[in-house]
């Protein structure tokens, strides 16, 4: 009778144990997510053809370091953002598989904004503008070195 | 086709310099030897053509885009010296002015296109053109944009197992040959097929002016 009482109080006690321990071993194994307020840096990647590299892979490094603070692929609306945790030059980078990419240094102010896009020449607006300016810049220093030739050509005959 | 600044390792681009700078001064010095008052404005015109096919994007299947290359036109007009420097010349407005390509870059870049496209292209020419002028504009056309794509793609393919993190992850580009092979021979053997056909009525067109210099 009185071993039966002691099987009885110990299998109460493993059971008020095992109560006890259940919600912290659920939670040992569930994701906790909450809602936070914040500014992040959104970049809009695209090609000169207008194309967006969607679900691409990308990555951000932190001012100063080598291993990136976070890794992703761009959404499909073509866009990469982060939300940085200090100012600094912050560094995306962005490769597709086949060889496009690239490297856009952001210089993130203390209050969490770019204040300089530092790969400039990358940037979207105005391709065929530079295009033009390219192609001028390609046909003038032809003409130049041809007026060149020329004056020598003369020179040389006088 | 372009590979961008900061996706290859100085591993990579280092080498390459080295090896571009003796061939751009022998190109320079080739092309101030063979080029006189008459042809100098048309390298200007036909460097501005392939300047101009390379920024022109053309869609591709699967919602990307590519752009012809242009150097086997320079290549088989002008002869591949020419064309290498000519060529160069483009990349370095492309990577300073438009923002294609890159200047770190730039010597694996012209190495590949330029330097190598122009001589698959003129070699092939000239082993070709016996059977069919045709056939041999077209097919070395063709084969002058895929060998450059493989090189790029190997390039590109090999840098992350050149270049990693202590981690072991790549340090510039994160895909393998697997990836980047297929990714770039397949479009460019369709754009290869296109460039081949505009160069090919171009090339008519220089063949039956006299444009044409001797090769090498």
């Amino acid at each position: 009778m009185r071993a039966l009482r002691s099987c009885r109080r110990l299998a109460m006690a493993l059971a008020a144990g095992f109560a006890l321990w259940m919600p912290g071993a659920a939670l040992g194994h569930a994701m906790l997510h909450e809602v936070v307020e914040g500014d992040a840096v959104i970049v809009r990647l695209s090609f000169p053809g207008g194309d967006q590299p969607l679900l691409e892979p990308y990555e951000v490094f932190a001012p100063g370091e080598e291993t990136p603070f976070q890794s992703g692929r761009i959404n499909t609306l073509g866009e990469a953002s982060f939300r940085p945790d200090r100012p600094g030059a912050w560094r995306l980078r962005v490769s597709t598989a086949d060889g496009h990419g690239a490297v856009i240094n952001l210089e993130v102010d203390s209050a969490g904004g770019v204040g300089a896009v530092h790969a400039g020449h990358g940037h979207a607006h105005g391709y065929w503008p530079r295009v033009l300016a390219a192609l001028g810049y390609l046909l003038g220093g032809f003409g130049l070195w041809i007026l060149w030739r020329q004056r020598r050509a003369r020179a040389g005959a006088g | 086709m372009h590979i961008p600044d900061g996706l290859i390792s100085p591993q990579t681009y280092l080498p390459a310099l080295v090896l571009a700078a003796p061939l751009w001064l022998l190109a320079g010095r080739k092309l101030k030897a063979r080029l006189g008052d008459e042809a100098l404005p048309r390298l200007a015109v036909f460097t501005a053509l392939a300047f101009l096919l390379s920024t022109l994007m053309l869609p591709l299947p699967g919602g990307t885009s590519g752009h012809a290359v242009g150097v086997g036109l320079l290549a088989l007009v002008f002869g591949p010296w020419i064309a290498f420097m000519a060529y160069s010349l483009v990349l370095l407005l492309q990577a300073v002015v438009v923002g294609a390509g890159g200047v770190t870059s730039l010597p694996v870049n012209a190495l590949a296109m330029g330097f190598v496209g122009a001589w698959v292209t003129v070699g092939l020419h000239a082993a070709l053109r016996r059977f069919s002028e045709v056939v041999a504009v077209v097919v070395s056309v063709w084969a002058g944009v895929m060998v450059a794509a493989l090189i790029l793609a190997l390039v590109l393919g090999l840098q992350p197992s050149i270049a990693q993190a202590p981690d072991g992850t790549p340090r510039f580009f994160p895909f393998g040959p697997a990836v980047t092979l297929p990714a770039l021979l397949i479009p460019h053997a369709l754009i290869g097929a296109g460039e081949a056909a505009l160069t090919l009525l171009v090339y008519r067109h220089a063949r039956r002016r006299r444009w044409l210099a001797a090769s090498g």
